[in-house]
C-alpha cells in the first residue's frame, strides 16, 4: 500500500547544546535519529540511521572533576576572606566589603553544587558503520546513560516495525 | 537495556586514539573496558548493527518465475517490495531504500518538489518565521540597530515570503516567530514612516506661515 509524503514526526531526543551561533539538538524519528545543528535561521541535518548504529561508546573525562577542585578552592578562599574582613574590622566599609566577597563565595557555591548535581562529565561517540559521531549533548555520564537506553529502545521498536514491514505476496 | 543478553563479535573504535577493539562484546548490556593501546576506560554498549552485514553494494534481482509479481521496471525480475510512495512492485535493482522507507527510482527522481515532498532527503533548511523575527529584534541591539531601516523590511518580507515556505523538519514554520517578527518589522517601517510624514507636515506649515 502506497505511502503518502507526510512530514515525519520527531521527539525531542536530547538537550540543546552549543554556542551562541550554534546550536545543536539531536530528535528521534522512527528509523533514525536527527542531528540539528541551527545557526542563526539555517538549520542542518544529519541522520543517524538505526540499522547503522553499531554501538554507543561512553568515554568518561575529569572535567567535572577539575570544575569541582577549581570551584571548592575558590569558594575556601573567598568564603575565608569574607570572614576575615567582616570579622576583624566591622565597619561600613568591611561590611559592604564582605557582602561583596560573600556574594562572589556564592557564586563559587552554585557553580560547585551545579557540577556535583550535573555529576560526572564524559565524552560520548555513536560507531556507525562510517566511522564515530560525538554526540555533544551527552556530556554527563548519567545523561548519556539514560541517551544510550531510550537509544536502545527506539532501535528495538524501529527493528520490530521493520519486521512487519509488506512484503510482496 | 533490558533486552535479552547475547554476545557479539566485531570492532569498536577507541574514541580517543581510534584503535580498533576486537570483541566479543554483551549486546543488550554494557561492557566495561580500557583500551588496549592508550588505556582509556570506555563504556561499550552495542546494537544488533555490530552483528548483522553490511548489505551488499550490488544487487539485481531474481528472475521471475511463473506466478511471481514481476517488477515494474523489470518484467523478467521478480518483485520485492512495494515502493513506499507510488506502490509500484520492485526488484532489488529498483529498490532504493532510503531509511526505512523503500522507493523506486522515479520517486527518488530529483528535483525541487520532490526533495521538499521527501522529508529524508532534506540536508538543509531555512527557517523564515526565524529569520523574520531576528531581523526584527536587530533594532534591540547596539551597533546593528544602525541599519534597522534596512533590517526591519526585510524581517517585514521575510515574514510575508516564508509564509508558505516549506519550515523546519523538527519545529515545523514558526507561525508565531513569524507573526512576532512581521509585527514588530511593521512597527518600526511604521515608525519611521510616521516621523517622515511629521518632519513633512513641519515643512509645510513652516512654508505656508
Amino acid at each position: 500500500m502506497p505511502s503518502t509524503d507526510r512530514p515525519i514526526a520527531y521527539r525531542k531526543f536530547s538537550g540543546q547544546r552549543g554556542t551562541l551561533i550554534s546550536v545543536e539538538q539531536l530528535w528521534a524519528g522512527d528509523d533514525h535519529l536527527l542531528l540539528v545543528s541551527t545557526s542563526f535561521a539555517v538549520e542542518q541535518y544529519r541522520r543517524f540511521y538505526f540499522q547503522d548504529i553499531e554501538a554507543f561508546v561512553i568515554r568518561p573525562t575529569r572535567t567535572q572533576r577539575k570544575w569541582v577542585i577549581a570551584n571548592s578552592i575558590c569558594l575556601g578562599l573567598f568564603g575565608l576572606l569574607t570572614l576575615l574582613v567582616v570579622g576583624r574590622h566591622p565597619s561600613n566599609d568591611a561590611i559592604a566589603g564582605g557582602i561583596f566577597l560573600g556574594v562572589v563565595a556564592t557564586l563559587f557555591l552554585i557553580a560547585l553544587l551545579y557540577q556535583l548535581v550535573k555529576g560526572p562529565s564524559c565524552v560520548s561517540f555513536l560507531q556507525l558503520r562510517t566511522g564515530l559521531e560525538r554526540l555533544g549533548a551527552a556530556n554527563r555520564v548519567r545523561l548519556a546513560l539514560r541517551m544510550r537506553d531510550r537509544l536502545a529502545a527506539l532501535i528495538g521498536a524501529a527493528a520490530e516495525a521493520k519486521a512487519m514491514a509488506p512484503t510482496v505476496p | 537495556m533490558n533486552d535479552p543478553v547475547t554476545h557479539a563479535s566485531g570492532l569498536i573504535r577507541c574514541p580517543a586514539c581510534y584503535f580498533m577493539l576486537p570483541g566479543p562484546w554483551v549486546e543488550g548490556g554494557e561492557t566495561l573496558r580500557e583500551c588496549d593501546r592508550c588505556r582509556q576506560f570506555l563504556r561499550i554498549s552495542v546494537f544488533p548493527a555490530l552483528r548483522s552485514a553490511p548489505p551488499l553494494p550490488t544487487r539485481s534481482g531474481e528472475r521471475a518465475m511463473e506466478g511471481d509479481a514481476t517488477c515494474f521496471f523489470h518484467p523478467e525480475k521478480r518483485a520485492e517490495r512495494p515502493c513506499d510512495r507510488c506502490g509500484r512492485f520492485l526488484c532489488a535493482l529498483c529498490d532504493l531504500p532510503v531509511g526505512a522507507r523503500h522507493l523506486c527510482p522515479s520517486c527518488l527522481k530529483a528535483g525541487p518538489e520532490e526533495i521538499v515532498a521527501l522529508p529524508e532527503l532534506v540536508t538543509r533548511r531555512l527557517s523564515w518565521g526565524r529569520l523574520s523575527l531576528i531581523l526584527s529584534l536587530m533594532v534591540f541591539i547596539p551597533f546593528f540597530n544602525l541599519f534597522f531601516w534596512l533590517s526591519a523590511p526585510a524581517a517585514v518580507f521575510a515574514a510575508l515570503y516564508g509564509w508558505s515556505k516549506p519550515g523546519s523538519l523538527v519545529h515545523g514554520r514558526r507561525p508565531v516567530s513569524a507573526i512576532f517578527g512581521l509585527l514588530l518589522g511593521l512597527l518600526q517601517v511604521g515608525g519611521v514612516a510616521f516621523f517622515f510624514y511629521n518632519l513633512w507636515l513641519e515643512s509645510t506649515h513652516r512654508a505656508i506661515h
